[in-house]
Formats: C-alpha cells, structure tokens, sequence
C-alpha cells in the first residue's frame, strides 16, 4: 500500500485558533449581558434598549462588512450565481471574527452615541483595521480600537447631551476640568457628590457599555487566564503599572490612596486591559516582549490622561504601541541576550523609566 | 527562569495505552529477508557475498566505512540483489535472503558466556564497528550513564524488550559504566507502566551491590530542556541497544531479531512484534491482521518511528531494520492549515528556546535568523504539534536553518 509523503511531526494540536477565538466571545458575551443588566439597574430600560441596540447594530455591520468585502475579493474564483458565491463567502467572513471586534468595540462606546456613528465606526474597525492588511492574523493595529479612535474624534461631538443620555461621566468630568490633577476637596466633594467607588467598580456611574461592567470583566479575566487564553502578565503588569505610577502622582498631589485606584476602575482602564492589550495579533509574540508593551502601554495612557484633551485614552495608547510591536518582537527575539537576568534587567529598567516619564512628563506640562 | 521561556512539556501518555498491555508477538520464520546496503549516512559498502552463495546467521554480507558491518540475520541463500524502496525515502540496494528454516548461526566474535569477567580493556579492544557505538572517547568526564526506558509516543517495543531481557538490560548496563568509568547508572521508566517498574525494581535487588537506581518519571517530551546529557557528564544510552550490545558479547552473534511496535489507529490490532531484521514490513502488517476496514492511505500517514520525531514513509513495501523502533499508521492528522495569531505557544514548547513563528517571519534574512538562533533548531516537532492554527512550523525553522547555514 502506498502512502503520501508528510513532514513530521505527525501529531497536531487539540486546540484550534477558532476555538480560541469562540472563547474570547464567551467571555465579551458575558460582558455584554451583564452591562445591559447593569444599565437596566441603575439608568433604567431606556437605556438598556439603547446598549443592546448599540450592540447589535455592531455586530451586524461588522458581519455585513466581511460578506461584503469577500463578495468582492473572490480571489480569481468565478462563480457562476450570486448565491453560489455567497455561499463561498460566509465561511470566510466567519473566520475573520467580526464579533469579536464588533463586540469590544460596541462595549467600548457610551450609551448616548448615535446609531449612524456606530455603524461608520465599526466599518472602519473592520476594513480598515482588519481586512485591508490581510485579515484576522495579519492586520498590524487592534481593529477595536481603530473603531473607538474613529467614534471618539469623529462622532464626539454627537454624542446625546446629558440629561437625555450618558451624562458626563466622572471620568470626563475629572478628566476635562481638571486632567486628573485635582485637590483632596475636589476630590473628597466629587466622591460624596456623585459617586463611591463602590459604585464605580459596580459601573452605578455613566459611561462606556462595557466598561461599567467591571466585576463581569474580572471574572472574564480570570475564565480566559484559566482557559490559557490570555497570557495574565499583560493585564497585571499593566494594570499594577498605572497603579503605581497613580500612586506617586497622587502623593505628589497629597492625595491618598483612593487616588490609584479611582484611576484603575475608571474609564475602559480595565477593560482595554483584559479585552484589547492582550489580543495576541497585535502584540508582541514572546513573554518579555509583551511585559515591555504593558508597561509601555500603562506609560502612555497615563500621559494621554495627565495631560490631553480626550478623555479616553485606552483607544489611542492601544494604537501608538501597537506600531512597535514588530520592533519589540525584534529586539527580544534575539537570542544573544536571552540570559534571564537580563531580560530582568531590561524590564525593570523599562519600568522605572516608563513611570518616570510618565510622571516627569506630566509634572512638567502641569 | 521558567518565567520568560515556559519550556512547558507534551504529556505523551495515552498514545502507549493502545499496545502496552498487548502480548508481543513472535513472526520468526520470514519466507525472505531483505538487508539494505546502507545504514544510517553510510552508503558505500564492499558485498563480501554474492547471488546463489549460502549464508548463515551472522554471516558477514557487506563491510563499510567505520567498520559497519552488514550481517545475515536468517540461514539461506542469496537470492537477489535489487534496488528496493527504504525508510530514508531514497532506494537503496538491498541483498534479498531467501531462508531455509534451519537458523544456523555463524559466530561473529569469540562469545564471553560471563559478562562479569570483561575488564575495561577488553571492551576497548572490540572494534567500534561490531558494538554499534564509540566506545572509547569521551570529551568530558562521564559520571553516570542513564539508560532511557521512555520512548516517544505511541512506542512501547523498547518496553516489551526490557520485560523480557531484564537480566541482559542490567548487564549491558554495568559493562557501559565499567567502559565509561561511571559511578553510577540509572534506568528510567515512566511511572504509569507499573508491571515493568515492579519488574525492574525486582531484578535491581540482584544487582543492589552495584550504584543502580531506578527511577520513574513522567511520560513527558522533551524530557530534558537547555543542556545535552554529556555537557552535564550523563551519558545516555537506549535500552534497545544496550540490551543487544549485552546480548551480542555473551553469544557472539549481532543483534538479528528485535522487537518492533505497530501503533496507530490505521492498524487493526496494533501491538509489538519480534521480528528478524530485513523482515518486510507489509508481511508483518499481514501477521497481525491488516490495516482497518476502508483505509484510505490518501488521508492516512505510515510513519517510522514515533509522531513527533519518526518520517513519513511512502509505501509499506520496505524491510524493518535494526534502528526501526516502530511504524505507526495514522489517520484523521490533516487539518485546514489556519492564519498564524501570534499567539506565542510554539515559543512556549520549545526546548532550545528559539522562536518559532518569528523564525518563519525573517524568511531569507541571514542577519535576522542568526539574531533568532535559527541554527539551534534540533528539529523535534513541538511547535507543530503546539500549533493551534496547525502551521508546519518544524517544516519552516528546519528549512531556515539549512538556509542559514548554508549561506554561513
């Protein structure tokens, strides 16, 4: 009998990249559901219909998006109905994940934005994000954020005043008026006025869909680190990053130590954290190489939050890192200095560096 | 630091279930032997015989370089010497043995019935050729000599041939330390196969005047991560060989029989055979009761040796020969090859820690693969087997490495 001729090694995963990605939309699934309960809790049905619109409406256009684009990009194959060829491209257009980027992009964006901004802001996340550099697996910026970036300068003016929807959430508030430098009054006023951070953490405060779930994130968090999904250093170094930092910059402003913490339960900090920084396409390949991203990423959105006029960072630091992924893969991918003291050396004068800069960056500008 | 390379491991234990338990069966009596003019590199070898001359077991058929000595492995005549198909994929010569039944034996060396008596000089004495390894240099100090009772997966010959030489398997073991001045030897077996550790443990309180220990371990690839053996003053030796090295000094005939494992879900009884050497492969395959209904061999891979390591093998038409530790014939392996996510686990699993899916990426940049290490690669097959979007990664660092040194 004759066989074919294989390489070796004749024995393949049991896992798939597919499966992989149908457990990442478990969890955002999870997310989902809990915040449109949260709103529905705390804001009342209104805006709960309006989350689950949001987020349908997401999805579906990113779905519509990838048919869309691969009824086109047919790859010289000729079909000769129209349904023979769309039946060819839906098997595609599942495989490039458009929930998954639809769903953190949906959960990323506030209640009162308008339905037609949605819609833009998840084409844009999908093709030019994802399918104009190849599709899932080879596009170089995370399309979620692509979208939150496009949503928040194009459409931030459109978002539904407050008292009809959203509100300015704290976040904005202490962000805008103050850039986070405010005063033990300011702050101790602003928490007994609007807010605990209790009811931060339990999302009772305006903001994004998503990220107000926070203990649903968390527990997503661990699901994925426990599935062997997400690498768990990128979350706790960058989450222990920006706390630390928060930490300085708020003895600096002798502020205690609810100052740090405000900061890592507000805005999409947590969820950008679990949900974006750790999406294996756009970040480094290697652990040290995506210990360096987290810490730089923490380094950034601080500067972002310290010191510029849009209050939310997560969509931008997300991109700016993301264009040096292939540097840091270069860079610790060579074998020469592999040494594990050095690798530790290397991160723990990144670190002290990144905080620095921050820190330095923002006293100086305030 | 596990924390920057996870060298995790393969857990390989279930694929030995299928024939561990399994009694070996003896197919002996071959109608014909074919014996292969190559072994391992060397293709170059002097035919001592020729068609129509009478041979018995352990007659010479062939010398080469290095001393390597081809040998008859049954009693008859030479009946053909033809190109045939071998395992290394290439067609070789091959001297085609038709057997007589009679199993007459023609000695090689002078057999030393009492392996004991053996000083050091004396084994150095042996020509390296006729004990199949170099036995006299040794750059480092060797300070153990570890007999590895665990195979890759699926392969359990090596265990049937502990069960059944134990005796053989320790002697062999004392004549290595004795030749390697080793203080201490060890044989290792994994912890799940309990009949042979009670076996082993039994036989060693034969020996408790010798430093023998032996140890059971975790069915686990790769077992060793960053060193090799002998950097670190180990030397390691398989069973398979040290039991026919024994076997070979106390009768004076080569090795002519071994024990092969047939595995996989392609057979339909897999199990150990004991075999001659030369033994074709597709009468055996017969012996034991043919591939399962409806095999397809377009979906389906022949393979020598164990999954991640062994080749792929084109045709089952070949002789199983004294390095051929088992064939597997496997099925449903082919999966849709699927976009690479950087997800890192090939970078995890791999024991020299090189990284895999950046190698792929550097493509022909000789200054990039010589930053990546791509010359470490030992071609052992984790990351494809890690690989969760099934990508031959094995296929592309082996490729960059060649590339890379080729170009050096």
């Amino acid at each position: 009998m004759r066989f074919p001729y294989k390489p070796s090694p004749h024995i393949k995963a049991n896992v798939s990249t597919t499966h992989v990605l149908h457990t990442v939309l478990l969890a955002l699934l999870f997310v989902a559901a809990w915040s449109i309960v949260i709103q529905y809790i705390n804001f009342g049905a209104d805006y709960a219909i309006r989350a689950v619109f949001i987020i349908l409406t997401a999805c579906a256009t990113a779905f519509v998006t990838d048919i869309a684009f691969y009824l086109i990009k047919t790859d010289g194959v000729k079909y000769t109905t129209l349904g023979e060829r769309l039946k060819a491209t839906l098997p595609k257009a599942f495989k490039e994940a458009p929930l998954v980027t639809a769903l953190i992009l949906a959960l990323s964006l506030p209640v009162g934005i308008p339905l037609y901004a949605v819609i833009v802001a998840t084409i844009f996340a999908e093709f030019i994000g994802k399918l104009i550099f190849g599709g899932v697996g080879s596009n170089l910026f995370n399309p979620a954020a692509v979208g939150i970036v496009i949503a928040g300068l194009a459409f931030g003016s459109t978002i539904v005043p407050p008292d009809a929807y959203a509100g300015a959430t704290p976040m904005a508030t202490i962000a805008s008026h103050y850039n986070w430098r405010i005063t033990e009054a300011v702050g101790v006023q602003f928490i007994c006025n609007h807010c605990s951070l209790g009811h931060i953490f339990f999302g009772a405060v305006r903001g994004g869909i998503g990220e107000a779930a926070r203990p649903a994130i968390l527990i997503a968090l661990v699901f994925l680190i426990y599935k062997k999904v997400i690498d768990w250093v990128v979350p706790v170094v960058f989450v222990g990053t920006v706390f630390v930092a928060t930490l300085i910059f708020g003895s600096y402003l002798c502020l205690g130590l609810w100052y740090p913490v405000l900061h890592v339960f507000s805005g999409s900090l947590i969820f950008g954290a679990v949900f974006m920084a750790t999406d294996p396409v756009t970040t480094p390949v290697n652990r040290q190489g995506r210990i360096l991203f987290a810490i730089f990423l923490a380094m950034i959105t601080l500067i972002i939050r310290f010191n510029a006029t849009h209050t939310e960072a997560m969509g931008f630091s997300i991109l700016i890192m993301n264009m040096f992924v292939p540097f840091i893969d270069r860079k610790t991918g060579n074998i020469t200095t592999s040494k594990p003291w050095a690798k530790a050396a290397v991160l723990c004068i990144a670190w002290v560096c990144a905080i620095g800069l921050a820190l330095g960056i923002s006293i100086m500008l305030g | 630091m596990p924390f920057f390379s996870q060298r995790k491991s393969v857990v390989i234990r279930n694929s030995k279930k299928m024939t561990e338990s399994q009694p070996v069966l003896k197919y002996l009596k071959p109608k014909t032997v074919a014996i292969p003019l190559k072994y391992m590199q060397s293709e170059h070898f002097d035919r001592h015989v020729d068609i129509g001359d009478s041979v018995k077991i352990g007659t010479k058929l062939a010398a080469g370089k290095d001393n390597i000595i081809l040998f008859s492995t049954v009693s008859g005549k030479v009946t053909a010497i033809e190109k045939r198909d071998h395992v290394s994929l290439k067609k070789a010569d091959h001297i085609i043995i038709e057997n007589n039944f009679l199993d007459e034996k023609a000695l090689l060396i002078a057999p030393v019935p009492d392996l004991k008596t053996l000083t050091k000089e004396r084994i150095g004495a042996y020509p390296n050729g006729v004990l199949g390894m170099d036995m006299s240099v040794f750059t480092k100090k060797i300070h153990t000599v570890l007999l590895n009772g665990i195979c890759e997966s699926y392969i359990t010959s090596n265990e049937a041939g502990m069960l059944v030489d134990t005796d053989l398997l320790f002697e062999g073991l004392l004549l290595l330390m004795k030749n390697s001045g080793a203080e201490k030897g060890i044989i290792t077996v994994r912890k799940n196969f309990e009949s042979l550790l009670d076996v082993l443990t039994n036989t060693a309180k034969k020996y408790a005047d010798h430093p023998i220990e032996i140890k059971a371990v975790e069915d686990i690839l790769p077992m060793c991560q960053g060193h090799t053996p002998l950097d670190v003053g180990v030397l390691t030796v398989d069973t398979d060989m040290t039991i026919a090295f024994a076997r070979f000094l106390k009768t004076g005939i080569p090795q002519y029989e071994r024990i092969v494992t047939l595995s996989g879900e392609g057979f339909r009884k897999p199990q150990n055979v004991q075999v001659r050497i030369g033994t074709l492969l597709k009468d055996v395959v017969e012996a034991i009761g043919g591939y399962v209904e409806g095999l397809n061999p377009k979906h389906a891979r022949l393979v020598a040796g164990g999954a991640f390591r062994g080749s792929s093998v084109i045709t089952d038409d070949l002789s199983i020969l004294s390095t051929t530790n088992a064939f597997l014939c496997l099925t449903d392996i082919e999966k849709e090859v699927l976009p690479c996510i950087h997800c890192g686990t090939c970078i995890d699993y791999c024991p020299v820690g090189i990284q895999p899916v950046q190698i792929a990426a550097a493509g022909k940049s000789h200054e990039l693969l010589e930053k990546l290490g791509a010359d470490r690669c030992v071609g052992c097959g984790h990351c494809s087997s890690v690989c969760p979007s099934f990508i031959e990664l094995t296929s592309t660092t082996t490729k960059a490495k060649a590339f890379y040194l080729s170009k050096k």
